[in-house]
């Protein structure tokens, strides 16, 4: 009983749409079609392209990546580590050095550099795994027929119906009204 | 208001400032030098360092373009052949320094130099560092920047009278040819120049740091270039994206040059033998102050500026930082020059910053003239549509 429970809840959970999805044939169509969107107010829509595609951004209106913040926090923080290791190490157990004083900083530069680098590259490598929600193993948009040709010669958009302006029918009107072909509603 | 706007007609004023400038600055220079004698040649010889090296800077990045036939900056060539315009009176610039060749340089005279050892070795690269060579390497080196940028040059405005002539092989040609040679005379003239005023030292870093920082330096200039030019109502296809390629390149450039710099001090801090410290002796000691302005000046400061995305793309926030780090060059120049001859200081001398403005008067108002009465863009260039239309993130 309980099990037959839990299966129909994952069934229903199953059903529940995550968006509409369609493609077009050119990345210009995609651009204006994006464009379009963004100035009838959605937001949680995504583009698949096989290629990138530039100024796709742009006509998409999606807010400035949050990485630069998170590779200069990491890059800062590497730096005061490595400040901290080289001033520890050297005033802990001061050794002379071809006669320089301890902590001569100047000979410790490249090791904070490399160390800023080091964090920043940790930043950068972890934080796109974080943003983009890495390793995911699956996702809603390859529910669609056709996505395999997202990787050859089809360019996908999909309206997510977490956007607060999504209504089936609306948007499937829009997106028809747009020129897109095989559009789909896809589920969770 | 103006009916042609793509004809450059425009900058009488900065003629008339540029004038002036050069007119007090050489006033002051000439009555200082007479109370204060050799402070206004070194004085002069820093102006003129900065001068040469944002010159040569602008004309190796034009090379650079040709060879390597970039669109994007097309948009903004014709400035950069305004910057390689002003070394013709480069040459008529060296005059001050071939006359006084004598009062500034300690290895004219190595009889004169206190300490035996220094002087033994200063006689040992006799053959090298003496007046008659210095005068024919200096010719030598003019001739190989006054010949390449007067060719690049002539093309292109020849390109704007006769539309479809397709240069564009030649430019290559000469450009790519032409690099190796402006660059080892660059190298040449800082080792002459600067780097034989402290005679016992040396370092083979020393033309690249020069370079770096004058690259950096013009590169600083045509931003303010073009944005007054853009605020003069030319280039107004010139856009964001534009200025972001600049932004990306004065910050590219702003960590090389802190790179070539720190390794140079490095190398020689770590080993610390005394003909090779002593370069970097009087910069620790009494002129600390302006070693630490340097750094902080010339890379902490721009590095951090540059770093925002939106700060590149504005020219509102890029001119800013541009004359800053033009600035910053000067001081640089100062660096390098001072502590060598004005052992006692002072740090920085008034006589310095007449030079400066003397020398910077005259090659804006030189510039602009040179500039006055040509498109102020290559217009029948088949890239210029293409430069136009750059477009980036």
């Amino acid at each position: 009983m309980d099990k037959a429970h839990r299966h129909e809840e994952l069934e229903e959970e199953a059903a529940k749409p995550f968006g509409l999805m369609g493609y077009f044939l050119t990345p210009g169509e995609l651009m204006h079609a994006c464009e379009k969107l963004k100035n009838a107010g959605y937001k949680d829509f995504d583009a698949q392209t096989p290629f990138p595609v530039h100024g796709l951004e742009k006509a998409m209106g999606l807010p400035p990546s949050k990485m630069p913040w998170i590779v200069l926090a990491c890059g800062a923080t590497g730096l005061l580590s490595a400040i901290a290791l080289t001033a520890f190490v050297s005033l802990d157990y001061p050794l002379v050095i071809s006669g320089k004083p301890a902590f001569s900083y100047q000979a410790y530069i490249p090791v904070m550099f490399e160390l800023t680098v080091l964090f920043s590259a940790f930043g950068a490598f972890f934080g796109m795994w974080g943003i983009n929600r890495l390793p995911m193993f699956y996702h809603p948009s390859m529910k669609h027929p056709s996505f395999p040709r997202a990787t050859d010669d089809a360019f996908f958009v999909t309206v997510e119906a977490k956007d607060p302006k999504y209504d089936a029918s609306k948007t499937r009107k829009l997106l028809e009204e747009l020129g897109a072909r095989e559009i789909v509603e896809v589920t969770e | 208001m103006n009916p042609e706007p793509s004809i450059f007609t425009g900058g009488g004023r900065l003629i008339v400032v540029g004038v002036l400038a050069f007119l007090v600055g050489g006033i002051a220079l000439v009555v200082g030098g007479v109370a204060h004698g050799r402070d206004a040649f070194y004085a002069y010889l820093s102006a003129y360092a900065w001068l040469v090296s944002l010159l040569v800077g602008g004309l190796i990045f034009l090379m650079i373009v040709h060879a390597m036939d970039a669109k994007w900056p097309v948009a903004l060539r014709r400035v950069l052949e305004g910057v390689t315009g002003v070394l013709p009176l480069a040459v008529i610039g060296f005059i001050p320094i071939a006359v006084s060749v004598s009062t500034i340089y300690p290895w004219t005279s190595p009889s004169t130099i206190p300490d035996h050892e220094v002087q033994r070795l200063v006689e040992h690269k006799l053959p090298y560092l003496n007046t008659s060579s210095f005068f024919v390497r200096a010719f030598l080196y003019f001739g190989v920047w006054l010949g390449i940028s007067y060719f690049l040059r002539r093309w292109s405005l020849r390109g704007d009278w006769a539309p479809a002539a397709t240069d564009k092989p030649r430019f290559r040609a000469l450009s790519a040819l032409g690099l190796p040679p402006v660059a080892l005379a660059f190298t040449f003239a800082g080792v002459d120049w600067l780097m034989s005023l402290t005679p016992a030292w040396y370092s083979t870093m020393f033309g690249v740091y020069w370079f770096a920082g004058g690259f950096l330096g013009a590169l600083a200039f045509l931003v303010l270039a073009t944005y007054g030019l853009q605020r003069a109502g030319m280039l107004t296809r010139v856009g964001s994206s534009h200025y972001y390629a600049l932004g990306r390149l004065l910050l590219s450039f702003t960590i090389f040059w802190a790179y070539i710099a720190f390794f140079q001090f490095f190398l020689i801090w770590i080993v610390n033998k005394p003909h090779e410290a002593s370069f970097y002796a009087p910069r620790m000691k009494e002129f600390a102050s302006l070693s630490i302005l340097v750094a902080a000046g010339r890379f902490v400061v721009p590095f951090f500026a540059l770093l925002p995305y939106r700060i590149k793309q504005q020219p509102s926030t890029l001119a800013p930082i541009a004359i800053w780090i033009l600035f910053m060059h000067w001081v640089d120049m100062e660096w390098l020059v001072m502590p060598s001859v004005r052992t006692r200081g002072p740090i920085v001398h008034w006589l310095d910053v007449a030079a400066l403005v003397c020398v910077g008067g005259a090659a804006l108002a030189f510039g602009t003239f040179r500039l006055r009465g040509r498109p102020i863009v290559p217009k029948n260039d088949p890239s210029l549509e293409d430069a136009f239309r750059y477009g980036s993130v």
